[in-house]
């Protein structure tokens, strides 16, 4: 049986040599496990960050192309507004147009209207004249066929006058 | 005979030496039994609760190593000093 | 009955003292092991996981890290190997008992060096934070008398995690000893009417330790290893805070 330490009992060397020990398991666990491993996880993280950071750029892409396209929408809609209200502007425009054009022709046939019946108007008062004539001249023969008194004469063309004056 | 007073008498000190042990086991039986009313007022807290008593256990204990070590040194060391200045 | 309760086997003596001891050789064993496994468990690494070494590799990583960072501070993340290191070692030196080896951390030896790792470190964070002058200045207080004590207390702080682990370990060590010899003596006391050898086989040695060992070897091992990190990692961060 070979010989055995005290159970407990200190020297100098052996605690160095623990020391020692721990030191070159340190320096081999660093090297072949923390070493790796760590590079391992940030080379993970790095490529999740490079993920995130693609999606991201993806996004805002995206964003601008929407928002480029809400403007030309938006352009659209001005555009149109714009037409709508030019062509609304012009039938506005027509529409006063064509109803002064309506109310000057209105006024002119108006006018000529009155001249018409002005005319007419005079234009029967002459046949009425004529015809007035004409009668004169029939009660005139009829006074001279029939030869009646000549204060008859004098009555009957006075009253048939008047009539005629009342009448006219 | 005096050989045999001497490891008496170690063996006497050594025994003496470990009622410094009643002192962490009081200690340790009240951390743990604060440990557990904490756990029972807050039982989502057990994991921290329970390392920090260890902790505090191991802590506490110390008192209770020295006089084991003392013990020790009776026992397997003190002897054999004192019977070589025989 | 003649129970023998010593320390570890010398193996090898050389010139100047140095001893070659069962310690040293079961460090070294278990040294080997740690390396051959970190190797392995890092042999075939990629970015996306494939099977569960790489997983435990990781779990491992992460856990040492997230423990130092946690316990102080992203700034010392560089601590993390070292403290996984300790760990790790600790732990498999405490459980090599369970394989029938001398703990190498129920050695007072090994147990003070390690600890003598921790004190150089404080030391060391602790005049970095406060300068030479203020290091030496903090044993003067509050009174210059007190300067012997305040010496003793900052030499405490070693002896005492090394004798917490010694201690803890060692226990288990003499006990199951004790416990072992007890029952190879109930056993040949038991069995002392069979005839010749067969009387001295310690039937009684089969199950009994292996419940002490539980708690010994199992329990009190991995708490110790956690508590001797835990007190390192917490040492070092309070005394590179400076006063």
């Amino acid at each position: 049986m070979p010989e055995s330490l005290e159970f407990l009992s200190l020297n100098f060397w052996s605690p160095l040599m623990a020391i020692g020990n721990l030191l070159i398991l340190f320096l081999i666990v660093k090297k072949f496990l923390f070493k790796p491993v760590n590079d391992i996880l940030d080379k993970r993280a790095k490529e999740v960050d490079s993920i995130y950071s693609d999606a991201e750029d993806m996004r805002t892409e995206a964003k601008m192309n929407k928002d480029i396209y809400e403007e030309k929408l938006k352009n659209v809609k001005a555009e149109t507004d714009l037409m709508i209200k030019s062509v609304t502007e012009r039938a506005e425009n027509r529409k006063e147009e064509i109803l002064k054009e309506a109310a000057v022709e209105a006024e002119n046939r108006k006018i000529k209207a009155e001249t018409d019946i002005k005319l007419a108007k005079k234009k029967a008062v002459d046949n009425i004249k004529e015809n007035i004539v004409d009668m004169v001249i029939d009660l005139a023969q009829q006074v001279v066929e029939k030869e009646i008194a000549e204060k008859d004469h004098e009555s009957l063309i006075d009253d048939a006058i008047n009539k005629l004056g009342e009448r006219v | 005979m005096e050989r045999a007073i001497i490891m008496a008498a170690c063996a006497i000190g050594a025994g003496i030496s470990m009622f410094g042990g009643i002192g962490p086991g009081i200690g340790e039986g009240y951390a743990v039994g604060k440990a557990c009313e904490a756990i029972g007022r807050q039982p989502e807290t057990k994991g921290d609760v329970t390392s920090t008593m260890l902790m505090g256990c191991a802590v506490a204990e110390t008192t209770g190593l020295y006089s084991l070590i003392i013990a020790m040194l009776l026992i397997f060391v003190a002897p054999g000093l004192f019977i070589g200045r025989l | 009955m003649n129970v023998e309760i010593t320390g570890a086997k010398i193996f090898l003596r050389l010139p100047f003292g140095i001893l070659i001891t069962e310690t040293q050789v079961n460090m070294w064993i278990i040294m080997l092991a740690i390396a051959i496994l970190c190797k392995w468990l890092t042999h075939n690494l990629k970015v996306k996981p494939e099977g569960k070494r790489q997983v435990v590799a990781e779990y491992l990583v992460n856990m040492s890290n997230k423990f130092v960072t946690s316990n102080m501070g992203d700034r010392f993340k560089n601590f993390s190997p070292f403290i996984g290191t300790l760990f790790a070692f600790s732990l498999l030196c405490s459980l090599s008992g369970l394989l029938g080896m001398y703990p190498p951390t129920a050695d007072l030896n090994t147990t003070i060096g390690w600890a003598t790792v921790t004190f150089v470190m404080i030391v060391y964070y602790k005049i970095k934070a406060n300068g030479l002058g203020g290091y030496l200045k903090g044993f003067m207080e509050p009174i210059p008398v007190l300067a012997p004590f305040n010496v003793l207390g900052e030499f405490s702080t070693p002896i005492s995690m090394a004798i917490r682990m010694f201690g803890n370990i060692s226990t288990g060590v003499v006990i199951s000893t004790l416990v072992y010899a007890a029952l190879a003596w109930l056993s040949s006391l038991a069995l002392q009417w069979l005839p010749g050898v067969l009387s001295g086989i310690p039937v009684l040695q089969l199950g009994v330790p292996a419940i002490l060992s539980i708690y010994f070897d199992l329990f009190s091992g991995a708490l110790q290893s956690f508590i001797f990190c835990m007190l390192t990692v917490l040492y070092i961060a309070q005394a590179s805070k400076g006063d």
